[in-house]
């Protein structure tokens, strides 16, 4: 199975503080891959630099075999993005907001009911999206990622501001889509509870360190062998973290 | 993605945003005291004829500041747009060219101008043909000459509109943006009769339009401002704007 | 204590770079004025003060109500953008107490640029008019008198401020009623002389009668205490902050 997303060191250096150190990770094509970790550990940085949305300080990463910057235009056109807070223009009708992201895309009109079918917006599509309640905000960031059925998703903790049956929703969508049409999704969050739910790989990322990477199992394995709790993953991911937290601490 | 796909984005993007009757407001609040105020167009100390008068006279004071303003107001709301919520994240994670986004709303600032600048002659006739009335003096003017005054004006404020519009891209906090915009109108009053009015942007309408009212009547539509050096460095300045505005355009949103 | 919040909300708002750099701004207006056209202000035979004061007053009148509108709209912007008023509408603190306190704040803000735009003026006065009196004490008063002129500019600009959530509506509807008064105050007619926007065009000259100064300070108070029951009026009736 061929990666679609590889990063080889890639860094990202702010002034005073490192987000992202020396990542090296691993999206297999078809898969969802939890990107887990706690708040500020370099996640959304990461993805930004996916999306060209911040430079990288060094390393360099592929998608689909198309590096940054050179090819940043072609990795756009083929990757839906959902970014920290939804964006929209609070003025415009979240069907509007859709047409204006369809017409950049060069996508048929048809996309935009197929979007807000998906994320369960459909009803709303006539209302500003200022107007919209937080959970309708996160469908529409939702809708505008899933538009035109991207094959790479990047989703940066999509089910934030859910309420419960809205989370169960979009976590089945989301566990459905590689199947549904044939896609990639990186999923970001901070809950192992959730990314469990959701995917076939998981990344830990800690102070912009990748401290795990690879399957459910490996990772139950992996805690047995360093003597980790492995009844209740939370605990295992709280652990890690921890640990990783105390080794960081010792080296200052 | 060409430039006109773009604009017509951009268009969409300001819908609901009343920027229509901000426009339009001060041209209606501009005629009315210049039609209750009739009777002092036939007494004018420039001497100009009364119908000539009355025309100038409201056409300068939009041009003087009501018209600067309206471009720093119109940069402010699409900047705001974009940053209110995000909105400029999601354009940048999109294939296309921040250069070009750039100048998609530069083309609607320009449009928003052209808007305003059009409805302002479309109310001179009302205006004219009121006061006409109640004088019993022929006000109207003719049509090709009103019109071709005011795409003259609006011709030659390009420049400025580059210039608010480059102010309103690089600085980050709008009030600045805004501080600056406001306050460059003003130089103006002192420049306006140097030598070298060509050089500040924010001159032009309103030096050209004082050109026109010292034209004999007849002859509007020889007007006789030296091209040179005011077409060069009118297109200099517009270039340099534009091309490092749309340098700058999205940097704050991409560090 | 709301003052003090106020003021710390200002920060890095740029408030007040924007209030130093207007004043800069508008204190080296007369200065180049006169720089430019010295024969034309030299040879009035009236007191220094007054030819400068005629000379520069509507322009400097001109960026008081600009500072005055974007003082606003920097204030109130802060509140809108991130919803700060929204929380600030679940604090047991009065609205109308932070309105109040908001035009305190920029009437504070007014006084050094008054202020410095009397050294300037001075400056001027003392460097082309040497041997004549400066009349520092007319320009003082004409600052006491501004200062009351600017007061019902600056309740309104914050009171449309206030209204709107869209920082280029407030800019928008403030810039507008500016340019009204910009077009009206040499009419003869009524309205240009109580109109909010046309009271900062008026100037205290050492000719000046204070029979033609009271009534005009009279309308300052009225229009104050007139704008002041709106906003109070306006927070009672309506409940949401935008």
């Amino acid at each position: 199975m061929s990666n679609i997303i590889e990063t080889h060191n890639l860094t990202k250096r702010y002034r005073d503080f490192t987000a992202v150190n020396k990542l090296n990770m691993h999206v297999k094509k078809g898969q969802v891959y939890g990107f887990l970790g706690p708040n500020g550990a370099g996640k959304s940085t990461t993805m930004k630099m996916f999306l060209g949305l911040t430079r990288p300080s060094s390393g360099s990463f592929q998608i689909k075999g198309r590096s940054y910057p050179k090819d940043r235009m072609k990795i756009l056109r083929e990757t839906g993005a959902f970014i920290e807070s939804p964006a929209f223009y609070g003025n415009l009708t979240g069907e509007e907001n859709l047409d204006i992201i369809r017409r950049i895309l060069g996508l048929p009109k048809s996309s935009i009911k197929d979007a807000l079918e998906l994320t369960g917006l459909y009803e709303f599509r006539k209302r500003t999206a200022g107007k919209y309640s937080l959970g309708m905000k996160q469908r529409l960031g939702l809708a505008e990622a899933l538009l035109g059925r991207p094959p790479l998703l990047i989703l940066d903790e999509p089910t934030n501001g859910l309420d419960p049956a809205g989370i169960h929703e979009i976590r089945t969508l989301i566990r459905s889509l590689p199947q549904k049409y044939n896609c990639t999704v990186l999923v970001s969050s901070h809950l192992l509870s959730e990314i469990e739910l959701m995917a076939d790989d998981i990344g830990i990322l800690n102070h912009g360190r990748l401290l795990f990477e690879g399957t459910l199992p490996e990772l139950k394995e992996q805690a047995a062998q360093m003597g980790y709790p492995t009844d209740n993953l939370e605990d295992t991911f709280l652990a890690m973290i921890q640990e990783d937290n105390l080794k960081r601490g010792d080296k200052r | 993605m060409n430039l006109l796909t773009i604009f017509h984005i951009e268009l969409k993007k300001i819908r609901r945003t009343h920027i229509i009757w901000i426009l339009l407001i001060p041209l209606i609040l501009l005629w009315i005291p210049a039609i209750l105020n009739a009777d002092s167009n036939f007494s004018n100390a420039a001497g100009l004829s009364p119908e000539m008068n009355f025309f100038f006279q409201t056409f300068l004071g939009l041009s003087w500041f009501m018209y600067p303003a309206s471009l720093v107001v119109i940069t402010v709301m699409l900047n705001q747009l974009e940053r209110s919520n995000q909105g400029m994240q999601k354009m940048l994670s999109l294939p296309v060219y921040a250069a070009s986004l750039c100048l998609g709303k530069f083309l609607v600032l320009l449009l928003l101008a052209a808007f305003q600048m059009f409805m302002m002659a479309a109310l001179y006739f009302p205006a004219a043909f009121i006061v006409s009335h109640s004088t019993g003096y022929d006000f109207v003017l003719p049509l090709s000459s009103v019109l071709y005054e005011a795409l003259i004006i609006y011709i030659s404020s390009i420049p400025m509109a580059a210039f608010y519009w480059l102010a309103a891209v690089c600085i980050q906090t709008s009030v600045f943006s805004v501080g600056i915009g406001l306050a460059a109108i003003v130089p103006s009053v002192l420049l306006i009769n140097t030598k070298a009015w060509f050089a500040y942007p924010m001159c032009y309408p309103f030096h050209i339009l004082s050109q026109f009212i010292g034209q004999p009547k007849a002859d509007v539509f020889n007007l006789s401002v030296d091209l040179f050096p005011l077409l060069p460095v009118a297109i200099a300045v517009t270039l340099i704007c534009l091309i490092v505005s749309c340098l700058c355009f999205g940097r704050a949103e991409r560090r | 204590m709301i003052l003090a919040l106020e003021m710390k909300k200002t920060k890095r708002t740029g408030l007040i770079p924007a209030f130093l750099a207007g004043a800069l701004a508008a204190s080296a207006f007369p200065v180049l004025n006169i720089a430019f056209r010295t024969e034309l202000f030299t040879s009035q035979d009236l007191p220094p003060v007054d030819i400068l004061l005629q000379g520069n007053w509507d322009m400097l009148a001109t960026f008081h109500s600009f500072l005055a509108i974007l003082g606003a709209c920097i204030l109130y912007h802060t509140e809108f953008a991130n919803r700060a008023i929204e929380k600030l509408y679940m604090l047991p603190v009065s609205q109308g107490k932070v309105f109040f306190c908001k035009n305190l704040l920029l009437l504070l803000l007014f006084l050094p640029v008054f202020l410095i735009e009397d050294g300037f003026l001075l400056f001027c006065a003392r460097h082309w008019f040497p041997g004549k009196d400066p009349g520092l004490e007319i320009l003082l008063q004409n600052t006491a008198f501004s200062i009351a002129a600017i007061l019902p500019v600056l309740l309104l600009s914050t009171l449309i401020a206030s209204l709107a959530k869209n920082m280029w509506v407030s800019l928008g509807i403030g810039v507008v009623c500016m340019f009204m008064g910009q077009m009206t105050v040499s009419y003869e007619a009524v309205f240009s002389k109580v109109y909010t926007f046309c009271l900062p065009y008026r100037c205290l000259l050492s000719s000046s009668a204070w029979e033609d100064i009271f009534p005009i300070l009279g309308v300052c108070a009225a229009e104050s205490v007139l704008l002041g029951a709106v906003k109070i009026f306006l927070l009672k009736i309506r409940r949401t902050p935008v």
